[in-house]
């Protein structure tokens, strides 16, 4: 399991944690370049299907709103980081 | 990675958040107030104010041990008790404490000059007390003139004097307040409960399944009045719908993340909710009693279902309940007991609040595999607690110890009661107050007049009053029907 932080500029969604900082307009397209990103990594590549755990920063949301909610939303997204790997052999 | 707003671990936030925040206050003084089985009193302190027509009797402790602290000693000590326990909240929830500090001050003076202001007998009076003060006419408004008084303070506040509001800010958290006041309303629930049991349970009961009928009427409801009349985006439909429809800026945020919107779309109907609420809270509360005065309790549960965030829904009770018992008394010369319709309404309240994290994950489950067909992507299921609001665990605690010491340690039943009443009834009340105070601060109406709310506006309007209040009620009617508040002994 990878484990990284999720939080919305404005435009872009972003996942980012010690080791990577990646965006994506849409989730969707956050997934895809995420999953990109690690098959193109030394440290993550070849791992096959990974799980990641993405915590939203909830300091995203205004401050006044967390007195009624202080949670959005945690999202696990899986990954190959095999993919490239395979294709290319 | 700074985390300091993440929730990964089951017990992430209980140090830093509001709605923990609320389970620690609340727990410390009930806890307070429970060592008077020893013997001592530990809450009496604090200040409660009475009708008056004399000034110098218009406040003073609760309870006997502390009667001798006087009216402005009681204030006193009632101020350095809260302000060290919400200072100490603040720095935890990582407020600015001087800030905080001082926001608080001013709110917990103007709280309490308006609530002593408003129980002048001439607004607080009633028909079978006002000769006590040698009065021949009053308003009959009992505690709801304090209510409406701090409200219109706030609001004053908020609307004309935006640069105190700014300052207040950092203090005026009515979420924070109101679920502290929950928690102390659990002790008053416990024991009621031993006066009327079976009236509790079936409350309960009924306010749990008029939960779920509401949830399934108004969501679909909602989302097609903003989809089909309105023709705005799914995911802005799904987030109004739920903010609308359920619990307010909680759900909307809870449902935004369930269907993976943007931010600034739960951020936008949010700031919608809140100033909506504050108009339910004004308006809805004297209209039903106005018609509702032989369904007390209907009238309380319609509150809980439809009117958004637990402050104001909350502060609606609170306010139909002195409207309604009071009306009762002028009318038919009948003394309802206090908190009965306050009760229904939060009871109601809390109902709709726990089920929101089982819905936003449903919500989630539907939307990521159903209608985005998101294949690589899982829900974890720790959202369910996430999203569940930690302060009705203290209302339920706080609830089951009263009950139990009630009905298993009857011998230490009265002095119980000596430290329930102070927390129950002074602490809980100073809570609401404090909510309707900094509900009004926070509220800008001319927020409403912004126009990138646009359509939403008119969707959040109709579907409020022309499709949840009535709807409420009819729902109300079917589960509550017949009950009344037991009488005051």
């Amino acid at each position: 399991m990878i484990e990284c932080l999720l939080y919305h500029n404005g435009t872009h969604w972003v996942a980012h944690n010690d080791f990577f900082s990646v965006s994506g307009k849409e989730l969707e397209d956050l997934d895809r370049n995420l999953e990109k990103f690690l098959q193109d990594s030394s440290r993550f590549r070849g791992q096959g299907k990974q799980k990641v755990f993405m915590s939203f920063e909830n300091g995203t949301i205004p401050r006044w709103i967390h007195q009624y909610m202080p949670h959005y939303f945690n999202r696990i997204a899986v990954v190959n980081t095999d993919k490239r790997q395979v294709e290319e052999a | 990675m700074n985390t300091t707003h993440v929730n990964k671990r089951w017990y992430s936030g209980m140090a830093t958040q509001e709605d923990w925040w609320s389970v620690w206050l609340g727990l410390i003084f009930f806890t307070l107030g429970l060592l008077s089985v020893t013997g001592v009193d530990f809450v009496g302190w604090v200040a409660y104010p009475s009708k008056w027509v004399d000034i110098t009797n218009s406040i003073g402790p609760l309870g006997d041990a502390y009667q001798g602290l006087g009216g402005i000693g009681s204030v006193i000590v009632t101020y350095v008790m809260f302000t060290i326990a919400t200072c100490i909240g603040a720095y935890f929830q990582k407020l600015n404490v001087k800030k905080f500090f001082l926001g608080w001050t001013v709110i917990f003076l103007i709280t309490y000059l308006v609530w002593v202001l408003a129980h002048h007998a001439f607004f607080a009076a009633n028909v079978t007390n006002r000769a006590e003060y040698g009065l021949d006419v009053s308003l009959s408004l009992g505690g709801g003139a304090s209510y409406i008084a701090a409200l219109l303070v706030g609001l004053i506040i908020g609307n004309f004097f935006k640069g105190l509001a700014s300052f207040l800010s950092e203090a005026a958290k009515p979420e924070w307040y109101i679920k502290t006041a929950i928690v102390f309303l659990g002790v008053k629930v416990g024991y009621m409960a031993l006066k009327a049991a079976d009236f509790v349970f079936e409350l309960a009961l009924t306010g749990a399944a008029a939960t779920i009928v509401a949830y399934l009427i108004f969501w679909p409801g909602t989302y097609l009045i903003a989809r089909k009349l309105f023709s705005l985006p799914r995911k802005m439909s799904a987030v109004l719908a739920s903010g609308i429809s359920i619990c307010g800026v909680s759900a909307s945020v809870a449902t935004g993340g369930a269907v993976r919107a943007k931010p600034i779309i739960p951020v936008m109907v949010s700031a919608l909710i809140v100033v909506y609420a504050v108009i339910e809270l004004v308006i809805l509360p004297p209209v039903f009693t106005g018609t509702m005065m032989d369904e007390p309790i209907v009238a309380g549960a319609s509150l809980g279902m439809a009117v958004k965030t637990d402050g104001a829904d909350a502060a609606a009770g609170a306010v139909l309940d002195e409207l309604m018992r009071n009306k009762k008394v002028a009318q038919d010369g009948v003394q309802w007991e206090e908190g009965w319709i306050t009760t229904s309404a939060v009871m109601t309240k809390i109902w709709i609040d726990m089920f929101i994290g089982l819905w936003a994950f449903l919500l989630a489950i539907v939307w990521v595999y159903k209608i985005e067909h998101r294949q690589g992507e899982k829900v974890p299921f720790s959202e369910v607690w996430h999203r569940f609001p930690k302060f009705v665990l203290g209302y339920l605690l706080t609830w089951v110890v009263y009950l139990g010491i009630l009905f298993l340690a009857p011998e230490v039943k009265s002095a119980a009661k000596i430290g329930a009443m102070p927390v129950e009834k002074g602490m809980r009340k100073l809570f609401f107050m404090l909510t309707f105070v900094s509900i009004g601060i926070i509220t800008d109406f001319k927020k409403l007049a912004e126009a990138k709310f646009g359509r939403m506006v008119f969707v959040y309007l109709i579907a409020l009053f022309v499709f949840i209040v009535p709807v409420a009620v009819v729902i109300g009617y079917f589960f509550h029907h017949g009950m009344t508040p037991p009488l005051a002994s």
